[in-house]
């Protein structure tokens, strides 16, 4: 034991530099249950300030429009959301039989990016004016500067934003995960149904959240820098609804499949009996249900005069999605057939949850109806279906995880009483709060206070009494919670359950590979006396310093600086740890069944990191796809747009091109070079390829100065706006690129980059190539047309 | 008290063409909506009771083991799921271009609404702009074609079943033929500041009579 070891600071430095899966599961299941109570409280008081029609007056409009914000806010994006992504952490690696993720770092990395974010997201609460008030979905143009001066909106884009960071790299790495990090024997045909789903939510997350990380980009730049996306009407709210949306319907279900994946495991541990169909399934959720949610998301748009034809094949869709959804329910259902059902607290809540998506699914056909839509939306029908889905499915299902892997968290048991007292109490209270939503037809969203001429009070004082108890009813959870997390009670057998699920067999005192008998060997690592866990303290650095950094840009210039000086030392330091050698990936010495992708025989960790980059890629390549929908949609909607020459020095743009395209070629070489072994060579060609992609920048540098002496500013119009963000994040991945390739530069010139290791330079040059293509063919579409 | 009451209890005696058009819709979805759900109950009900752990029922190893693939069975419930999906559909599908679409009748009124923090305000053809409340005579088509001149509203008409978005630069339709001498809640029904709750207006069916008079004495703002 090392002199001034002390238990609280190993206990701290455990906690804030853990990388292992399992600890960074919990880290995300506390963390949500933290948030939950956040939006519980907000929940709390809009139903006090509800229970009474006008003149009851708890709230003023502004603070229930701030609690009604914040409240889905929070609910969706910090606590449902994360909390899936608790049990995927945790179970996902277990239950396919592998060490850790795939890139336990980046784990690390996406849980502080959250957390962080989730922070800046509610700091608003702290900041002149408040927390953000242009409801959860922000629609423009409310959510811009003129309609919502207050820093809570900028908080939320900033938290946003780095929460978007989270889910990209959470979805990469958990979809490479069970992509390839399968034991041997863990087939496709095997895979449990948690980790099927988390595959699903996961993908969906891939590909939805580029296009609202594009959005909120282009909502900061309106609320900092003064650019008009959201305010001119060639933008505005249908550009932002299609942005906002494209993320926010698959989120439905990025919140829904993992409930479901917990309730497919327990149905079949408490009925004894395999999923009905798995098979047939999965192949309709993965064909059907997942493409689908992408094409249905504007049947939030029905009322926005968007074509009425496109409206039809919204609803088509929509109810077509009903169909994998349904099957779900009814393929859960019928795998209790011929079982013999124990009714134990999990099963509970598995079958309340599947009983409330019931209701919730059928209340949301009504809504795929364009035409009942134009009645019902934007009234408490909708409130209804949606909590149906989100509090009974999504979190009753969640809830029925928390009592059925409790034991395996904590090896202890808890009382079976208390857990049923929990469930009849949350679904008597529950079907109290939101039942009576459904009869509230006429009654809007979002209001703070209603007449009594309406005669929505009695519903409203109802659904309050009702939230009351059902918030009261959850602190039996948090006490099994506690109770289990202090090990206090009976210490619960290895598979209190005799699941079948492999999981439950992997070593609970074994923290590092979880599966001894498959991997014999440890892996080497920075271990901590009794703390058994890979330690790295970049990922925290990194996160609490962009969480000062826009902290600071709202609240002080000091929080700025501290910020960036922790966020540049972080990342100084992740590439200081990798040129070091200083952090070990997982690496298995065996993978199972990887169909339909090849390893290609080289390094698995190797191997593993390029196809992370090609997921990556997938990402920014729809990243980039709504960057271009946004200048098709405002070219679409305005009329007057530059003519071709009259603003951009289009010859000295594409000179610029071509300097970008020469340092491909460049690296090309340098790649060329490493395969030889000819160092010396190769870094000579790094080096022009550095120059080159700087000297890209200070043309684009040049450029913005040259237009913005012309007057064609940030805020000169919708044309000023999109050149300033187009070329601006094409800039912003020049520039990551540059800082990627000086760190690899550094390497090649300490002479670690050789024949057989050159993996780090051609896993750069796939992202460089990306990016040179994505600007071909973005740059001439904004230029010359 | 069934849903269907909770739309029914209206004030009308009989109702507007809209609402009419849009509760024969709603009773489809409703009666559908709730057999299938019932249906899927007693499904679940009959199950955990008939497959209880109980002395008489214990499980063997083969039950546990057995492969459960089929494909007859989902596309058995696809297609029950699917009848009843059409079904519906086809309702909406039906009744859509009626109710999107003014029928034209001749004498129909044109109505601007403008939506802004946080009232109403209503032009009419001679374009007189008159603030709320919105006066329309009975038994006319009104086509009301609505905007809003800062944030996005909604604007609804709940006993007409009408409602649509108010949005900058963008003009959207709806349109009403009241049949009965009444006043009616407008509301806005999008978050759109403080004032929102607030945002109500109502809409004033007079007679044909009445309603030029009116016209005629109001002012120009």
């Amino acid at each position: 034991m090392k002199e001034g070891y002390s238990p609280t600071l190993a206990w701290l430095r455990k906690w804030l530099f853990t990388t292992d899966h399992k600890e960074v599961g919990l880290l995300y299941f506390w963390t949500s249950i933290w948030f939950v109570a956040i939006g519980g409280a907000l929940a709390g008081l809009m139903r006090t300030q509800l229970a009474f029609p006008a003149p009851w007056d708890i709230l003023s409009a502004s603070a229930y429009n701030q609690a009604v914000s914040m409240h889905g806010l929070i609910m969706v994006l910090l606590f449902l959301s994360p909390l899936g992504a608790a049990f995927s952490n945790y179970f996902l690696p277990l239950q396919i039989g592998a060490k850790d993720v795939a890139y336990p770092r980046f784990n690390a990395f996406s849980y502080w990016m959250y957390l962080m974010g989730g922070l800046v997201m509610i700091s608003g609460f702290f900041a002149p004016g408040g927390a953000a008030q242009a409801g959860w979905t922000n629609y423009a143009p409310l959510n811009s500067i003129t309609f919502s001066p207050g820093p809570g909106e900028s908080l939320v884009g900033l938290g946003l934003l780095m929460l978007w960071g989270s889910l990209t790299m959470g979805s990469v790495n958990l979809i490479i995960t069970v992509l390839t990090m399968r034991a041997p024997g863990m087939t496709w045909k095997k895979l449990p149904p948690f980790s099927w789903m988390t595959l699903f939510t996961q993908v969906l997350l891939l590909f939805s959240v580029p296009s609202i990380f594009a959005g909120t980009l282009a909502l900061i730049t309106d609320r900092t820098l003064g650019t008009v996306f959201f305010l001119n009407p060639a933008g505005s709210t249908i550009l932002w609804e299609n942005m906002w949306w494209f993320f926010g319907h698959p989120e439905v279900y990025v919140v829904v499949l993992p409930a479901f994946g917990a309730i497919a495991e327990v149905m079949m541990v408490f009925t004894g009996r395999p999923i009905y169909a798995k098979k047939a399934l999965m192949i309709s959720l993965g064909l059907v249900l997942v493409p689908f949610s992408f094409s249905i998301y504007a049947h939030h748009m029905f009322l926005t005069g968007i074509n009425p034809l496109q409206r039809e094949f919204i609803d088509l869709n929509t109810e077509i999605n009903t169909l994998p959804s349904g099957l779900l329910v009814i393929c859960m259902v019928l795998t209790a057939v011929g079982g013999a059902i124990k009714f134990k607290a999990p099963l509970t809540f598995a079958l309340a949850a599947l009983a409330v998506f019931v209701i919730g699914g059928i209340s949301g056909v009504f809504d795929s109806s364009v035409l009942l839509d134009q009645e019902l939306r934007g009234t408490y029908q909708v409130v209804g279906h949606f909590h149906y889905i989100m509090v009974g499915a999504a979190e009753f299902g969640l809830i029925a995880a928390v009592y059925y892997w409790l034991p395996k968290w904590t090896g202890m048991m808890y009382s079976s009483a208390v857990a049923k007292l929990h469930f009849i109490t949350s679904f008597v209270f529950f079907n109290m709060t939101f039942f009576p939503m459904f009869y509230l037809l006429e009654m809007p969203r979002r209001v703070y206070t209603y007449l009594a001429s309406t005669g929505w009070g009695s519903y409203n004082f109802i659904e309050t009494l009702g939230a009351y108890g059902f918030i009261l009813s959850q602190f039996l959870l948090l006490y099994v919670l506690v109770q289990a997390f202090r090990h206090k009670g009976t210490p619960a057998p290895p598979n209190p359950w005799n699941s079948a699920g492999p999981e439950w067999t992997s070593d609970p005192k074994s923290y590092i590979d979880n599966y001894p008998a498959v991997y014999a060997s440890a892996p080497s690592g920075e271990h901590a006396p009794h703390v058994m866990t890979p330690l790295n303290s970049r990922p925290f650095t990194i996160s609490l310093g962009l969480g000062l950094t826009f902290l600071g840009l709202i609240f002080s210039w000091a929080l700025l600086a501290v910020g960036v000086v922790l966020a540049v030392y972080g990342v100084y330091g992740w590439a200081k740890d990798d040129l070091g050698g200083v952090f070990k990936m997982p690496g298995e010495e065996k993978v199972g069944e990887i169909w339909p992708f090849k390893h290609d025989g080289g390094d698995l960790g190797v191997w593993r990191m390029k196809m992370g980059t090609w997921l990556f890629l997938a990402s920014d390549l729809v990243f980039f796809s709504a960057v271009a929908g946004l200048l098709v949609f405002v070219r679409l909607h305005l009329p007057d747009w530059p003519a071709v020459g009259s603003v951009f020095n289009t010859p000295l743009v594409a000179f610029n091109v071509l300097v970008l395209i020469t340092s491909g070629l460049t690296l090309m070489l340098a790649i060329q070079d490493s395969k030889e072994g000819k160092g010396a060579s190769m870094t000579k060609w790094l080096v022009a390829t550095l120059i080159l992609g700087g000297t890209f920048l200070i043309i684009s540098g040049f450029e913005w100065v040259d237009q913005f002496a012309k007057g064609f500013t940030f805020s000169s119009g919708m044309p000023g706006s999109t050149f300033y963000l187009m070329t601006g994040l094409s800039g912003a991945h020049v520039f990551a690129g540059l800082l990627m390739l000086t760190y690899i530069t550094k390497k090649g010139m300490s002479g670690k980059i050789t024949k057989e290791n050159n993996s780090s330079l051609r896993l750069f040059s796939l992202f460089w190539i990306f990016v040179i293509a994505m600007i071909v063919v973005l740059f001439p579409a904004l230029y010359l047309m | 008290m069934p849903l269907s009451f909770a739309l029914s209890a209206s004030v009308f005696q009989t109702p507007p063409p809209s609402t009419q058009l849009f509760n024969n819709v709603w009773n489809w979805y409703l009666y559908l909506g709730v057999a299938s759900g019932a249906v899927t109950f007693a499904l679940m009900v009959y199950i955990l009771y008939r497959y209880r752990s109980r002395p008489g029922n214990v499980l063997s190893a083969e039950k546990s083991r057995e492969i459960r693939e089929t494909w007859k069975g989902p596309i058995v419930i696809f297609a029950l799921m699917g009848v009843v999906l059409i079904a519906v559909g086809a309702q909406t599908v039906i009744a859509l271009p009626t109710y999107d679409n003014p029928s034209n009748s001749p004498g129909l009124i044109k109505v601007g609404v403008i939506g802004q923090q946080f009232f109403w305000s209503f032009s009419y053809p001679d374009n007189k702009t008159i603030a709320c409340p919105c006066d329309v005579p009975v038994n006319t088509e009104v086509i009301f074609n609505v905007t809003s001149r800062d944030v996005n509203h909604q604007f609804g008409i709940p006993d007409f079943r009408v409602k649509t978005d108010a949005i900058p630069g963008n003009y959207n339709i709806v349109w009403i033929e009241p049949n009965a001498i009444a006043n009616y809640t407008i509301q806005c029904f999008e978050l759109c500041g403080v004032g929102h709750a607030t945002m109500i207006s109502t809409l004033v069916v007079v007679s044909p009579a009445t309603f030029s008079a009116w016209l005629n004495s109001t002012v120009s703002e």
